[in-house]
């Protein structure tokens, strides 16, 4: 089963590693694999998020959620419960990332106390009325991009590679990314999306960078700023806890109906 | 029903006392407070009248948790109180239950709800809780459970066994009222068909496996059946009245979801073995997920299913046994988390359609304001649902959230 799933992927991968083979280069692909490695090996993590959502006139709304993140050689799998607001309170989102982007997806609804698989397509939406698109916080595994080495420069990091990356999975919902990651620690510091026509719809940036184990770099906060419609939205970061325990058994769907 | 509003007012205090005993870190107690208004469509004639066409009620629901390291305890209890009808003024534990974890086995001892299935409009493997149709007269809604269960895990999948040592009867709305999917006499007390009566030990398992894009379940029931047919006696006084009869049952059942991109492949069958007769049951679905519906941020999914379903009885008389089902939900992915449902079932062999609409919204911080509406617009006299056919309603009902602060 599994070997046949993965030969539909290489035969439907390999038209668009061909297309794209000639627009990566190697210095881009060397950084984007260098960011990867640099954050391997952490095993699992637990923090608690803050998301303020701010409208184009200025109003805000608040969202508040804990994450659970275990590393596997598959891809990170990933927890999201909701705290707030109480209407949603104990909604659970289980993410498992594969290398090639093709997640699977589950959601908790506990007025339902029903627990769905979701269609994937569901990830270019906007997670929780924010202006983050599920894929925008899902892993950003080095295989679901095309990389291209643009040129250095000064960014509130520090000196800064500037790459241009590309999604292999056409079902993404931006045509191009730039991204800013410095040459010190290999953080990122500032990404733009491109929509599917080629312009500028969001800018993320990010700030409090904190190490932890002396090795991981985790931001405190994401800014995403929507420069088409003007509105923007912040994510705090707190919390953050490694090497909790946690195991595979807690991320299998038929254990996010017991997700507290 | 009075006397379980007490039992369950107490329970209500001992999830309260339990949890909150000691203020630990990883524990919080949630309430919400609603208010509905519900007013039912103009009287037919050939059915029987009904007592009231408004109805204003009040409802509530207290959901707590506590957890110590691998062990957790947990409790929700819901409650009504209505202005009209003896019964829908009514409580129920929805879950209190002692959890504990030691990998790669979950224990678990209490009053649950546990769903299983994959499609949207019939649910034909779902057999593990009684359905509380005063609440949800389509039987979405389900009251809990005592079990004992043991899930397992590994990389073949997840495999869960259950017993349940006591068996809890259906309740349904007192005669003249709207809603009421049962003969037109006053309930009489129920009849088992096991010795053991509502103390006959039930069993099931079932297997659940996600391996790429699919999602498996195999499932086993053995047990009294929750879907109750109906024995029409005569009181000492001679007046009719009908007993719910729960008969001794087995059932198997398989549930199969394919999701690829934007759409989603859904299977669910069933073999009920019940009074020396083996009956079929199945549901098939397609749904297809549009992501950004007229350039807004709103997500539409769309919904085909059909269900032909030879078991007797059927889960609710008359409803979902040869229907197509139609339906749309668009999330608004809106900083208010704006959803709206659309529901139609025709019945293919009767000729009778119903609808059911659903929206709701956040108006405040911690208010949501929902409204429903269910519709039968066309009833064929033949249907078992001709009872219901006075009985289209819109109901309007806001809620307020009370959280306690997440840990």
């Amino acid at each position: 089963m599994r070997s046949l799933h993965l030969l539909i992927l290489a035969l439907s991968a390999g038209a668009s590693v061909a297309f794209a083979a000639d627009q990566t280069d190697l210095r881009g692909l060397e950084i984007a694999t260098q960011a990867d490695k640099r954050d391997e090996g952490f095993g699992d993590t637990t923090a608690t998020l803050t998301m303020t959502l701010y409208s184009s006139r200025g109003e805000t709304t608040q969202r508040r959620m804990r994450a659970r993140i275990l590393e596997t050689e598959s891809g990170d799998k990933r927890l999201i419960i909701f705290d707030e607001p109480g209407d949603v309170r104990g909604t659970a989102v289980l993410t498992h990332t594969h290398l090639d982007g093709s997640d699977d997806q589950w959601v908790y609804l506990p007025a339902l106390e029903r627990v769905k698989r979701i269609a994937t397509a569901g990830k270019t939406g906007p997670f929780m009325g924010s202006e983050f698109a599920y894929e925008d916080l899902t892993a950003q595994e080095v295989a679901r991009y095309t990389y291209k080495h643009l040129k250095d420069e000064p960014c509130s990091g520090g000196q800064c590679f500037v790459i241009e990356r590309h999604p292999v999975n056409e079902s993404s919902g931006y045509s191009r990314q730039i991204v800013w990651i410095d040459e010190a620690e290999f953080r990122v510091w500032r990404v733009e999306f491109y929509d599917r026509k080629d312009s500028l719809l969001k800018v993320l940036t990010f700030d409090g960078y904190q190490v932890f184990d002396e090795r991981y770099w985790r931001a405190r906060s994401m800014k995403m700023e929507n420069v088409q419609t003007g509105k923007h939205t912040v994510i705090e970061w707190s919390g953050y806890k490694f090497g909790n325990g946690l195991t595979d058994a807690a991320f299998d769907p038929s254990r996010l109906a017991d997700s507290r | 029903m009075g006397r379980s509003m007490a039992n369950d007012g107490r329970a209500l205090c001992l999830v309260a006392a339990m949890v909150l005993a000691t203020g630990a870190r990883a524990s919080h107690c949630d309430l919400t407070a609603g208010v509905e208004a519900r007013r039912y469509s103009d009287q037919e004639a050939g059915v029987p009248p009904r007592d009231y066409r408004t109805l204003a009620s009040v409802q509530s629901e207290l959901s707590c948790s506590r957890s110590y390291g691998s062990q957790s305890v947990s409790g929700k209890v819901f409650g009504r109180w209505a202005q009209h009808g003896s019964e829908r003024t009514h409580g129920d534990i929805r879950e209190l239950q002692w959890l504990w974890t030691r990998e790669p086995f979950q224990f678990r001892a209490g009053i649950d709800r546990v769903f299983w299935g994959v499609t949207e409009f019939a649910h034909i493997v779902d057999v593990i809780n009684q359905a509380d149709i005063v609440e949800d007269p389509f039987g979405e809604t389900k009251i809990g459970q005592p079990m004992l269960s043991v899930t397992t895990r590994g990389a073949w999948g997840s495999l869960s066994i259950y017993g349940m040592p006591r068996f809890r009867v259906r309740g349904f709305p007192d005669v003249g009222e709207p809603m009421r999917p049962a003969p037109p006499f006053g309930l009489g007390a129920a009849v088992f068909e096991s010795r053991d009566g509502r103390r006959h030990l039930d069993g099931a398992m079932r297997y659940s496996r996600s391996q790429g894009p699919v999602d498996i379940g195999l499932s086993y029931f053995e047990g009294t059946s929750r879907d109750p047919k109906f024995l029409i006696g005569v009181t000492a006084s001679g007046v009719p009245e009908s007993h719910p009869y729960y008969e001794l049952m087995s059932q198997a059942g398989v549930d199969v979801q394919l999701t690829l991109d934007e759409w989603a492949f859904k299977f669910e069958g069933a073999r009920r073995h019940a009074a020396q007769r083996s009956r079929n049951a199945y549901t098939v679905g397609i749904e297809y997920a549009m992501v950004g519906i007229l350039g807004t941020s709103a997500d539409l999914i769309s919904i085909l299913e059909y269900v032909r379903d030879r078991r007797d009885p059927l889960p609710l008389p008359g409803f979902l046994d040869d229907d197509l089902e139609f339906g749309f939900r668009i999330a608004g992915n809106d900083s208010r988390t704006s959803e709206l449902k659309l529901g139609v079932t025709f019945d293919r062999r009767r000729d009778s359609r119903a609808w059911s609409l659903e929206f709701g919204t956040r108006i405040a911080a911690r208010w949501r304001l929902n409204a429903q509406a269910r519709v039968f617009d066309k009833v064929s006299p033949r249907d078992p649902l001709t009872v219901l056919k006075n009985d289209s309603y819109l109901s309007l009902s806001l809620v307020r959230y009370f959280l306690s602060p997440s840990q």
